[in-house]
């Protein structure tokens, strides 16, 4: 007996030291379980429900039950109004790339990855945090036919590093005017469209099973493909038809008439895609606030685009709100915040819902996210509580915080 | 208006007559109330428009809202009754007049029509040169329907516009109630001239924010010298008129012609033409910049004056002999621009100042001061940089665009979210409007709720109503209650929820806006 004694503090001290090394997961495991109770609850069909208890336990949540239910552990009583939502994903993000050059010389480089390129110390991210923002799928720039892979990340920096959700992402492809070269290939929207078709034809004949293109090609990497305009969509369609394969599709829906916006729509609906819209803000054109209603009535999954740090940190639910005030039904702006931005960042296993078996990336708002007067008052990431506003008093800024890295 | 006074004391007309027994007296009455009728009927066709509208009008009650009055009172199961433009009673359980019109509203929200402090709805480009004389109503496009239309989707009913020119004195901003005309236009000027605009912030360029502040400066100087030089001129008026009254009782009236001509009429001295507000109309006197000398900086006063006048050495010798009639003074050049900038000096006239860097802000609060302004801030994006002292000088602040692309350019470069906050927790009255651009003009609850979301108002709602009317000084707007304009607002549900669809707008009891409709009716 003496000897195992002897044991059993260098085996804590290894474990603390093996926690340490582990990072982010040691801090989870150190966390005790908890129960949120007294609020709402944003369930996986974009309702708000009341009267549940959300019960978290080493990082995850292990069920969604009646608040009535006895024998919850750690009850921890959130204020009357409060929504308890997953934690919201920022994409296509250019949190932690900013400042650097996220453009290749090559019109065509499927094998660049914007993970290699983070910046853990953005102070952005943190701003993120606070702004109930707990993941991001961080793309390369839109300048380039096919640009590389995104990564998502979460937002929330432990230690000196970024937990990376998904590290070789979606391969991005763009058609615009924004990856037209003056003096160069491509120097229009066909011949964009020519070498995207020719990449997609390389990459048949290609032998290296690791090639982006053919991941994709084969249903094996998600794909997004940034669309300027509809008529960009349009054109690039019948290639997409040579590969067999529709890829999330970013797009602003810009027809004049809602019959044509109604008609992509259809289109985009068979062929299964997500499409990313916005980010809108209070200058956008109403017949595009009105898409976003229209493609939902013909049966399209949306998610909406935040774009930090270029656009302002409540881009998304801005845009959201402003696709609602259109006639978009609130539970389907509430899916596309949370559901549908984790299915296009690729981590619709893990987050993006309150849910059995979902990690427990949290947020709780002082009332609907779909209301922009909705404050953030806390977030979990993995469990773990990473910010929680301050009360608010007699000075009601006294509950925001200095101003470093505020966006 | 002599005609229809009368009529407006007696019993409501769609009210009946008391039923009394006295079977003798019936036919008299009868014989009375038909000549009454007539009599209605006659002056009816006789009177105004207006008038013969407010005759012949039926109320109109609205039953079964949520009323939210826009001061903070909430009424369930409420009703409005509006009759002639405005509410004549508000509450539960009201008399219902006879022959009224009845509008169901099945326990929908009514809110105030809400009121957009610093707008750009409508505004076209503003005139090649800036100046104080311009008018906002001037540039508002009253056949702007499409525009107009989507700022009543969203519950705008009043929008407060300022001219959009050019770096400096911008013109005069107007309070504009958004009600159709009769000739198809939208809009009428509720306020005229209810604030000098001034910008010194929008433009990118340090040096020329700079050169313009002092330009504006150079220009309320002008001003206060302009005003000197008028009470001058005044003063040696009436020392010339002592002067020649001395001069004719020792020479007798021979004076020469010219000179009778100014005794006959000193103070219709031939002045140049007045710049004038002409849009477009070249002036061939020099600009505002360097205004003409006036007497107070050749000299001082009516001396001065004479100076000017004094005649050269070889005539002194030919005066001696004769002596010279006094000279008239001369009477400065009217400038109604310098009127303009006078009624702000001293607080009769508000003024905006738009500013968004600190530096910027500094020289508007050293404006305000030295010209003791009645003046408030539009968008100050460093203002949380300078929020002492601006609280120090009570000077509200109007935030612009809450959600701005985060682009960090120019004079966003230092921008945070959080500006409003910390200026509101230094001391800072804190308001919000759209921001003045035409764009973003329809969004103004949007832009109050984000305000609210980061903490730099309390409450959305009273940005776009009670404060609204507060900083306006239009108390009569952005509030339900007797007496006031029937400007309002029908919701789907609650104003703020973005759920929540305008379902129909009224203003001055007119619906303007139905969704059902889709069109203005």
């Amino acid at each position: 007996m003496t000897p195992l004694k002897s044991w059993i503090p260098r085996l804590a001290l290894c474990g603390v030291i093996a926690g340490w090394l582990g990072g982010p997961s040691t801090v989870v495991s150190a966390e005790e379980s908890f129960t949120l109770v007294g609020a709402k609850v944003l369930a996986e069909d974009g309702r708000l429900r009341d009267g549940l208890a959300v019960v978290v336990d080493k990082g995850r949540i292990v069920s969604v039950v009646a608040d009535t239910q006895t024998g919850l552990p750690s009850r921890r009583e959130l204020p009357a109004g409060s929504v308890i939502s997953p934690g919201l994903i920022d994409l296509p993000s250019g949190l932690g790339v900013t400042g650097q050059n996220r453009t290749t010389m090559k019109p065509v480089d499927p094998m660049a990855q914007v993970v290699d390129a983070i910046d853990p110390f953005d102070p952005r991210l943190e701003v993120a945090v606070r702004s109930g923002i707990t993941a991001a799928m961080v793309a390369p720039s839109f300048n380039n036919v096919v640009s590389g892979t995104t990564a998502t990340v979460r937002t929330h920096r432990t230690g000196e590093r970024l937990e990376t959700l998904q590290s070789n992402g979606a391969l991005v492809m763009t058609i615009g005017s924004s990856v037209l070269r003056g003096t160069a290939v491509p120097s229009s929207r066909n011949s964009a469209i020519q070498l995207l078709e020719e990449c997609f034809e390389e990459a048949k004949k290609s032998t290296e099973p690791n090639q982006p293109v053919r991941q994709w090609m084969d249903g094996r990497r998600a794909g997004l493909l940034v669309c300027e305009s509809d008529s960009d969509l349009r054109s690039t369609l019948p290639s997409l038809g040579m590969v067999g394969r529709f890829p999330t599709i970013a797009l602003s829906f810009q027809n004049k008439s809602e019959s044509a916006t109604a008609e992509l729509a259809s289109g985009l609906s068979a062929a299964g895609s997500i499409v990313v819209v916005g980010p809108y803000n209070l200058s956008t054109a109403t017949r595009q606030l009105r898409a976003p209603a229209i493609a939902h009535r013909e049966g399209v999954q949306l998610a909406f685009a935040g774009g930090l740090p270029a656009n302002n940190r409540v881009s998304a639910r801005l845009s959201a709100a402003l696709a609602v005030r259109h006639g978009l039904d609130p539970a389907a702006a509430r899916r596309a915040l949370t559901v549908h931005a984790a299915k296009v960042a690729g981590v619709g296993e893990r987050l993006g819902r309150v849910a059995s078996g979902f990690e427990a990336d949290l947020v709780v708002f002082d009332g609907d996210p779909l209301r922009l007067d909705a404050s953030v008052q806390e977030v979990y990431v993995k469990g773990v509580r990473v910010y929680r506003a301050k009360k608010a008093s007699a000075s009601p800024a006294a509950s925001v915080s200095s101003g470093r890295g505020s966006l | 208006m002599v005609l229809f006074r009368p009529i407006s004391r007696r019993t409501p007309i769609h009210s009946s007559p008391p039923d009394r027994a006295g079977a003798p007296f019936r036919g008299r009455r009868s014989i009375r109330r038909g000549l009454g009728a007539l009599s209605i009927v006659l002056l009816a066709s006789f009177a105004t428009e207006p008038a013969r509208a407010q005759i012949l009008e039926r109320a109109t009650v609205f039953q079964n809202a949520r009323i939210l009055d826009g001061r903070g009172r909430e009424l369930e199961q409420g009703m409005i009754i509006v009759k002639g433009g405005k509410v004549v009673a508000m509450g539960r359980d009201l008399k219902v007049p006879a022959l009224s019109r009845k509008v169901d509203l099945e326990g929908k929200t009514v809110t105030p029509g809400f009121v957009d402090v610093w707008s750009g709805l409508a505004m076209r480009d503003g005139a090649a040169q800036s100046r104080a004389t311009l008018r906002a109503e001037d540039g508002f496009d009253r056949y702007a329907e499409a525009e107009i239309r989507e700022a009543w989707q969203q519950g705008v009913t009043t929008v407060y516009v300022a001219p959009r020119g050019r770096l400096g004195i911008a013109g005069q901003g107007a309070v504009v109630r958004l009600v159709p005309g009769n000739d198809g236009g939208i809009g009428k000027v509720h306020r005229s001239g209810a604030a000098l605009a001034i910008d010194l912030g929008s433009g990118s360029s340090v040096i020329a924010r700079a050169r313009r502040f002092q330009q504006v400066r150079d220009q309320f100087s002008a001003a206060l010298r302009h005003r000197q030089a008028l009470e001058e001129f005044e003063e040696a008026l009436e020392d010339y008129e002592k002067e020649l009254a001395e001069y004719i009782e020792k020479n007798g009236d021979d004076l020469p012609d010219d000179d009778k001509k100014k005794k006959a009429a000193p103070e219709a001295t031939p002045a140049p033409p007045s710049p004038g507000p002409e849009p477009g109309r070249r002036r061939r006197r020099r600009p505002d910049r360097s205004p003409e000398p006036t007497p107070a900086e050749t000299g001082s006063g009516a001396s001065a004056v004479f100076a000017m006048q004094d005649p050269g050495e070889g005539k002194k010798k030919k005066a001696e002999e004769k002596p010279k009639p006094p000279t008239a003074p001369r009477q400065p050049s009217p400038r109604p621009d310098y009127d303009v900038l006078l009624s702000t000096i001293g607080g009769e006239l508000p003024v905006r100042i738009r500013a968004e860097l600190s530096s910027d802000l500094l020289n508007a609060l050293a404006l305000i001061e030295e010209f003791d302004l009645s003046a408030v801030l539009e968008g100050a994006t460093e203002g949380y940089l300078v929020a002492d002292q601006i609280a120090e000088r009570e000077v509200p602040v109007i935030l612009g665009d809450q959600a701005p692309s985060e682009r960090r350019t120019g004079w966003s470069r230092r921008a945070v979210i959080d500006n409003g906050a910390r200026m509101r927790s230094s001391g800072v009255e804190v308001y919000v409007g759209s921001g003045g651009n035409r764009s973003d003009a329809r969004f103004a609850p949007f832009n109050a709720q984000l305000a609210q979301g980061n903490r730099a108002i309390s409450s959305a709602m009273d940005q776009l109503t009670s404060k609204a009317s507060e900083l306006l000084s239009e108390r009569e707007l952005g509030a339900l209650s007797r007496g006031r304009p029937a400007d309002m607002v029908v919701w789907s549900g609650s104003p703020m929820d973005p759920a929540s669809q305008v379902e129909a707008v009224y203003v001055g009891g007119k619906r303007v806006y139905s969704k059902s409709k889709g069109d203005r009716r």
